[in-house]
């Protein structure tokens, strides 16, 4: 894919992310959201698919406030130009276009849709501390790489998340009612649960 | 691994199993029309701000059919005369009022999340907003305040905890916590130690004057311990990030980093002590480090130097503090005392105005033990 065709796809991404998130409230979003949420979308994706990430085009390193991608800036600055958004690169951004939403498959606005609520219940302004205590982002700070952020099936996240559905298997008599994406709502609701009490 | 290889975590499952089997399908808490009411009317809250506490009902019905701009439809209902003017309404699919009243609230916790769960029976859910945006919801007669693995209380000690901007509030908190025995006894050397000390260094002298003449040693390696009570202290009386100490790309690290809740700014707490502590055999005095140079200007040249360090880097760096334990045994004047911008060397002197020298933190050792 070349770098155009890659930079359109994330345009469409961001709008629709962008547009998805007015949907549960948050007029504005700030840019280092936007990367935050890209990379919760990139890391959690493969727990609930099995087919290729829909995400795999973005590359995410460590930086002090959160991942970054530099697709996901370049995207930004792109559509901030072109005024299909409004705000600045490092503050917060909204639409003032609708030119790409939801021009992306069903599958991956429902994946948008699936991270963008389980986010909702606790805030925006809560992003962070999930980014912070993300298993696979945790590892990358750890030993402190400056390189891309592993997000492939092997990556700590999905170990952890894995590791959490098999305890909720082995102790319940029937789990069947809990979807995919109920485990990642309860895996944040239990990560909320250890960041408001410091433990 | 963390969780299935946990007894503690698979009981808590289990004594929770009914709550996880309600949120997960009950026909109403797993579905996008309430996780977005419940997202929408937190929003609404944080947006129109207010000090009063309000009711929300509507039927799952209506909840199933939510419009699709729920969020300009709250944002209307927050500021609608009727919504502003009575503590309890009845919306429907739209989030227009259907009906309303004032009734007052029982007094009293228990009593009125009774009041409010007896209200969530017929299939109607009840949310209630809280002016700190804490959304709870009420349904089939039940209570829903606390999540899985957190509970209503822990969050509104949570929600009250302080923020960065308040930062120099909480350590002037925290140097009343250095007076008391229980914080500043574990930075000092204990008196079955020092009793060692004298009988091995000077048993001839009178052990007494000496206990006296050294309760002021501190343990070996005190950074560590000043760092991490400190650290925690922050961590637990404030609403922020704590991060584990950054590495610079020249490898030196910052004792303590803290960024805002949400990520944006960052500040750091380079930790300093003067005063005494005792040798890792513990038989001798071991460093001694006094406000000149240890602090000025040694320590101001450094926090600046890793303020231009971290900006270099494109580190929304705010502020870079110095704080300073002060276990001198004579009470002398601040380490802060004289500090200037010509402490720094002049390629630095643009980054002056982000240092701060917090004023010291006296430990003192007044009843040893």
């Amino acid at each position: 894919m070349s770098n155009k065709e890659e930079l359109m796809l994330a345009n469409a991404d961001i709008m629709t992310i962008i547009a998805h998130a007015k949907r549960i409230g948050w007029d504005s979003v700030s840019t280092n959201t936007l990367q935050r949420v890209v990379y919760l979308m990139k890391v959690l994706y493969s727990f609930c698919h099995s087919d290729e990430n829909e995400f795999v085009q973005y590359h995410f390193s460590v930086t002090v406030f959160g991942p970054y991608s530099d697709l996901v800036y370049k995207s930004l600055a792109f559509l901030l130009s072109s005024q299909r958004l409004l705000g600045d690169l490092d503050g917060e951004v909204r639409l003032n276009s609708s030119d790409g939403i939801d021009s992306i498959s069903e599958d991956k606005k429902k994946w948008m849709d699936v991270i963008l609520l389980i986010l909702g219940k606790y805030g925006e302004s809560k992003v962070f501390s999930f980014i912070v205590n993300d298993p696979q982002y945790d590892q990358a700070v750890k030993a402190n790489i400056s390189s891309e952020i592993n997000t492939d099936l092997e990556n700590d996240t999905l170990k952890v998340l894995n590791d959490f559905k098999k305890a909720f298997e082995e102790t319940l008599t029937d789990t069947s009612t809990i979807s995919e994406e109920e485990y990642i709502s309860l895996y944040f609701d239990y990560l909320f649960g250890q960041i408001i009490e410091k433990k | 691994m963390k969780f299935s290889d946990n007894p503690q975590f698979k009981g808590y499952l289990a004594e929770k199993k009914q709550d996880i089997y309600q949120r997960t399908s009950d026909g109403v808490q797993e579905t996008e029309p309430f996780q977005r009411l419940l997202s929408i009317l937190a929003e609404c809250r944080r947006k129109v701000e207010e000090q009063d506490f309000r009711l929300i009902l509507i039927s799952k019905e209506d909840l199933s059919r939510l419009c699709f701009d729920a969020d300009t439809k709250a944002m209307n209902l927050f500021r609608n005369a009727t919504f502003l003017t009575n503590r309890t309404v009845l919306v429907g699919s739209d989030l227009t009022i259907q009906n309303s009243n004032n009734d007052p609230f029982p007094d009293g916790d228990n009593d009125a999340r009774r009041f409010f769960a007896s209200l969530a029976t017929n299939d109607m859910v009840v949310f209630h907003v809280a002016p700190n945006a804490m959304v709870h919801f009420f349904m089939d007669g039940n209570d829903y305040g606390d999540g899985i693995f957190y509970t209503r209380d822990s969050l509104t000690r949570y929600e009250e905890r302080r923020t960065i901007e308040q930062l120099r509030e909480v350590l002037d908190e925290y140097r009343i916590e250095l007076t008391r025995q229980n914080t500043y006894l574990k930075f000092f050397v204990t008196k079955s130690a020092l009793r060692a000390f004298h009988s091995l260094a000077c048993p001839e002298k009178d052990e007494r004057t000496f206990l006296e003449n050294h309760k002021h040693l501190l343990n070996n390696k005190p950074e560590e311990l000043f760092r991490e009570d400190i650290r925690n202290y922050i961590k637990n009386h404030m609403k922020i990030v704590v991060t584990r100490e950054e590495t610079l790309e020249n490898l030196d690290r910052l004792d303590i980093e803290l960024t805002d809740e949400d990520g944006q700014d960052l500040y750091f707490i380079e930790i300093k002590w003067v005063g005494e502590s005792i040798g890792l055999s513990g038989d001798r005095p071991g460093k001694e480090f006094k406000a000149q140079p240890r602090i000025k200007p040694d320590a101001v040249k450094q926090v600046v130097g890793y303020i231009d360090e971290l900006l270099k880097e494109d580190k929304n760096v705010k502020i870079g503090y110095l704080a300073v334990f002060d276990a001198r045994k004579e009470d002398l004047e601040d380490t802060g005392t004289g500090i200037s911008e010509s402490d720094v060397p002049e390629n630095l002197r643009k980054h002056f105005h982000r240092f701060v020298k917090l004023p010291d933190f006296r430990v003192k050792n007044i009843n040893p033990r």
